[in-house]
């Protein structure tokens, strides 16, 4: 599902959160959302989401318009097409059992119980969870475990857009690749649009395939991956680090004139190293 | 050099031990980065250096013993921003909060606001002071918290993955502040589970099985890389990239620094 943003303005007391906010998410990406604290990352994606209405302008996702003027019926079709994983799963999660808590969405949405129980394992499975965490208490598992949960909930409701709001917090090397497993997934299976809010430079280098840059409430910059970090003195003025192997591909073609070619990896970055000596 | 902290045969857990027989001593004057995969500890030892959970084991801050009786003493000693920091926020606005949390220490009105510029000032938050808890977004709360977790002037400083919400550039200034406070005195533990901040510290414990797998100067820590992939730990890139390039004899050490390496390369 493509988004159209279309001059998104967000005011909280006289303050500009957003302003004047306008791009296009095209469909089946993954998209990565960077800017310094508190530079209206999140508010930009909990309008999407309905979760607060914007002052000024509106989005489009598939057939869905979202602006100030939203219906409770309207909230509905965008919690069904919209997910979003809290930057705090604590905030998220509420039920007793982490069956109940993936079945909770299913519920509101009328799933019959044998479409439900099919649903809430395949998801529990997708986030690498397996069975036996069906009757756990959600609060008693460690953040990382918590935030798969809370992924899992969102992916049993098979919503086209999903928005992962800092979803690497409390999450070890392990957990990470696994999150990065997911998120390839279900882009290529699915063909879902993925929105990544984080501060986590060098897992929105790992993953994303387009990074918007946004600071005081306006997009700064935005473009596939590359294009983005290539402007390093643009991103440290809003608040942002280069991931370090783009920091390393840019000093030496800034002080020794080698173009290195941007890489993904470090075992690619030294063949390009061991062609350059 | 004092002790900060001294831990004899703690045990802690449920089911399964998450700390087992532990023994660890730490100078006062170290930056030390904790790493560990999930589950391992990190955050229960953080809890018990807090007194938050009592294990009637030996385990001592600043040369005292804590027990229920002193407990507000050895908080006094300690900041400790945690991995949820939603409990410190219980009034509605940042400056209220600040006073409420300062106020627990004892001070008067006028040290109280002499410490709030002091510190929000250094951590270039004065503009946050204001405003209501709800218009804080993630990493604006983090902030306060390791205000307010800094104002009381502690000897021992811990960190719960606080510095993942906040951006790399006030990041990177927040570390040169913290390094400069260490010079004078200040112990921080940094729990992360981000491997470039190993290089920010000046020490580095690895803790894994309810064990301490690794406890050294950061100097030292890439000797045996080896230890980081048992432990399913990531190296920094730029320590990474050394050891790699060295197998290649491209280059004869581990560097840290982007600038150094790629001098040496193209000489």
């Amino acid at each position: 599902m493509e988004i159209k943003i279309s001059n998104i303005t967000y005011t909280i007391s006289d303050n500009k959160i957003l302003d004047n906010i306008n791009t296009t998410i095209k469909e089946g990406t993954i998209n990565g959302v960077i800017g310094p604290t508190g530079s209206g990352k999140t508010s930009l994606f909990q309008i999407l989401n309905g979760m607060i209405k914007p002052n000024e302008g509106f989005m489009n996702a598939g057939d869905l318009l979202i602006d100030d003027d939203l219906s409770e019926s309207d909230i509905d079709k965008v919690h069904f097409n919209i997910g979003y994983v809290y930057q705090y799963p604590e905030e998220q999660l509420f039920c007793k059992t982490v069956e109940k808590e993936i079945s909770y969405g299913l519920d509101f949405f009328n799933y019959k119980k044998e479409n439900k129980d099919k649903r809430i394992k395949d998801a529990l499975k997708m986030v690498g969870l397996g069975e036996s965490y069906l009757k756990k208490d959600p609060f008693k598992l460690s953040s990382g475990e918590m935030c798969s949960v809370a992924l899992a909930s969102v992916l049993a409701i098979n919503p086209e857009i999903i928005i992962l709001d800092e979803p690497t917090i409390g999450l070890d090397v392990k957990s990470k690749k696994n999150l990065v497993k997911i998120i390839r997934t279900i882009k290529r299976r699915y063909k879902k649009t993925i929105i990544i809010i984080s501060q986590d430079i060098e897992f929105i280098h790992q993953i994303c395939d387009y990074v918007y840059l946004i600071n005081k409430g306006k997009i700064i910059i935005e473009g596939d991956k590359y294009t983005v970090f290539k402007e390093q003195k643009l991103l440290k003025e809003n608040g942002i680090l280069v991931p370090k192997i783009i920091e390393f591909e840019n000093f030496v073609l800034n002080n020794k004139n080698i173009k290195l070619g941007y890489r993904d990896d470090v075992n690619d970055l030294i063949k390009d190293i061991l062609r350059n000596k | 050099m004092k002790n900060i902290i001294e831990i004899k045969d703690l045990s802690f857990g449920y089911k399964d031990k998450l700390i087992d027989n532990l023994s660890l001593v730490i100078e006062e004057g170290q930056f030390i980065t904790l790493m560990g995969p999930s589950n391992s500890g990190k955050t229960t030892l953080a809890n018990i250096l807090y007194g938050n959970i009592d294990t009637k084991s030996f385990i001592k801050i600043n040369g005292e013993f804590i027990n229920k009786k002193n407990l507000s003493n050895i908080k006094k000693n300690i900041g400790y921003v945690m991995q949820n920091n939603e409990s410190i926020f219980v009034l509605d606005n940042v400056r209220k909060n600040v006073i409420f949390n300062l106020k627990k220490y004892g001070y008067n009105d006028e040290e109280i606001v002499t410490k709030i510029d002091d510190i929000f000032t250094k951590l270039e938050i004065i503009n946050l002071l204001d405003r209501n808890i709800k218009e804080l977004s993630g990493g604006e709360k983090e902030l306060v918290s390791l205000a307010i977790a800094l104002l009381h002037d502690p000897k021992l400083l811990i960190l719960d993955e606080t510095m993942i919400r906040i951006d790399s550039v006030r990041r990177e200034k927040i570390f040169n502040y913290l390094r400069k406070e260490v010079k004078k005195g200040l112990t921080i533990i940094n729990i992360t589970n981000n491997s470039e901040e190993i290089l920010e510290g000046t020490h580095l414990i690895i803790f894994n099985h309810s064990k301490i797998m690794l406890y050294t100067s950061v100097g030292k820590a890439f000797k045996e890389p080896k230890v980081f992939s048992d432990n399913d730990l990531e190296l920094p890139f730029i320590v990474d990239l050394s050891i790699k390039l060295k197998y290649y004899n491209m280059i004869d050490k581990t560097y840290f620094d982007i600038k150094k390496l790629v001098n040496e390369l193209w000489k």
